[in-house]
């Protein structure tokens, strides 16, 4: 059934609540947003254990491993022909945008453009990350920036609202943070130990899975249109009778 | 304990929210509006200009005016002033609005680049030909002028810029319109059409061989 046939049900009910919502162009009432939204013939890999939140955007060549997750808001956008990995059970936090290079620009240092976010990754929320590369075992602070170019190395870690610069490099088991990005102090034994990254991972992954059986794969949005749709179809039945 | 019923199922669209009756004027042909972001209240937009995913365009208590090939990147957020300060936000032409950043209340005049997670803040007004730097805070009321990087937070003049930088704004504000015209299109496809191409992008998958340059994860069901 159309829009327009849908919309004369739901307009009706809006009006009658006293509400009145008038938007602008076609009869658009409900929201056209595609989590995962393929962009140029590549669609967005995913696995069953991935989370991605339905007001996500996923869009492109995007590789997401086994259960990584991409939580609300989030924008994970590899439409520039560079394709963007986030590894295994790494997540990207609330209102992240991670995107690459324009399409045709290439990096000083010569490596691809890509994005690669490694294994047992935590990127905060709010943060933006251009086409750099984030190692394994990175616990990334909220709102931080990452630009293009830069490394951050295995086993390290990001303070809330660090920026770094493009072609930045954070070492290996350091702590780094403020605008632009210092050097504060080496990291502890105790918060360098592998394991503590991957139970934070794996945590974040538990949450994750119960955000993700909310929602049906499919979303829930047709349970709703099919019962719209018998509302309508007996309602016009009745005028007809 | 009592627990919430989950009743709405159906999402309202936010893409253009009237506000006391006004509605957001968008110029006709080459805008691109993401389905996630928000345009909210009194804003004007140009033509060939592009609002991006999951971000917001509020111009509820004042107006809002956005420029012709304007980007406003992903996740940024563009507010206004009324109740501390009486500013609307004007936006020029060919200003790339990085990811994250945040105008509020301020004027970007033609020409600018504001960084990735910058902040414009109340009655700051950035002159043409300059550049914001990622993460800068543009504390309320300073005025960047023309020619200049200014980076730090709050922001400081870092140095002028060179002849190639200021000639590389506009190409920032080229590319962004030239992903957002293929976004556009990818985003006014009907359900129908988007389920026939997703089919056609699994049988091609199923088919072709693997790209060489990228090896896949070896539990990818190829």
């Amino acid at each position: 059934m159309s829009q327009q046939g849908i919309s004369k049900v739901v307009g009706q009910a809006l009006r009658e609540t006293g509400t009145r919502l008038r938007q602008l162009g076609a009869d658009e009432i409900f929201t056209r947003h595609r989590p995962r939204m393929f962009f140029n013939g590549k669609m967005p890999w995913k696995t069953n254990d991935t989370f991605i939140a339905p007001n996500a955007s996923v869009i492109g060549d995007v590789t997401n491993w086994d259960r990584s997750s991409v939580w609300y808001d989030a924008v994970v956008r590899a439409d520039s022909t560079y394709p963007i990995e986030i590894g295994y059970c790494s997540s990207i936090g609330e209102g992240s945008v991670v995107s690459t290079l324009p399409a045709g620009q290439t990096l000083k240092t010569g490596f691809a453009p890509e994005t690669f976010i490694g294994h047992y990754v935590t990127v905060g929320a709010g943060c933006v990350l251009k086409s750099c590369r984030i190692d394994d075992l990175v616990e990334i602070g909220d709102k931080c920036t990452i630009m293009e170019g830069a490394i951050v190395e295995n086993n390290t870690k990001l303070e809330p609202g660090t920026v770094v610069p493009a072609y930045g490099r954070i070492p290996k088991g350091q702590l780094w943070g403020g605008n632009p990005a210092k050097y504060v102090r080496e990291l502890t034994e105790s918060e360098t130990d592998i394991n503590r990254y991957k139970n934070n991972c794996k945590a974040i992954h538990a949450v994750a899975y119960d955000h993700m059986v909310e929602f049906l794969p499919v979303g829930s949005t047709y349970m709703q249109l099919e019962e719209l749709e018998e509302e309508a179809a007996a309602a016009e039945a009745k005028k007809a009778a | 304990m009592e627990v919430a019923k989950y009743s709405e199922k159906l999402v309202p669209s936010t893409r253009f929210v009237a506000v006391d009756g006004v509605a957001p004027r968008v110029a006709e042909y080459g805008t691109f509006v993401a389905p996630s972001a928000s345009v909210i209240g009194d804003v004007t937009i140009g033509r060939n200009s592009s609002i991006w995913y999951g971000s917001t365009v509020r111009g509820d208590v004042n107006t809002v005016s956005i420029g012709e090939r304007t980007a406003i990147m992903d996740r940024a957020v563009i507010h206004v002033a009324k109740i501390q300060g009486d500013s609307p936000t004007n936006i020029g032409n060919n200003v790339t609005v990085g990811a994250g950043a945040l105008i509020h209340a301020a004027t970007v005049k033609d020409l600018c680049v504001i960084g990735e997670s910058a902040q414009v803040l109340d009655g700051a007004l950035v002159e043409s030909n300059s550049i914001v730097d990622v993460g800068a805070v543009v504390t309320p009321g300073t005025v960047v002028p023309g020619g200049e990087l200014w980076a730090g937070a709050p922001a400081k003049k870092v140095r002028e810029l060179t002849a190639e930088e200021i000639a590389s704004i506009p190409q920032k504000a080229r590319d962004a319109l030239e992903l957002a015209s293929m976004h556009a299109v990818e985003n006014s496809k009907d359900y129908a059409q988007v389920q026939e191409e997703e089919d056609w992008i699994d049988f091609l998958e199923d088919t072709q061989e693997d790209d060489p340059h990228r090896t896949p994860p070896p539990w990818h069901n190829r």
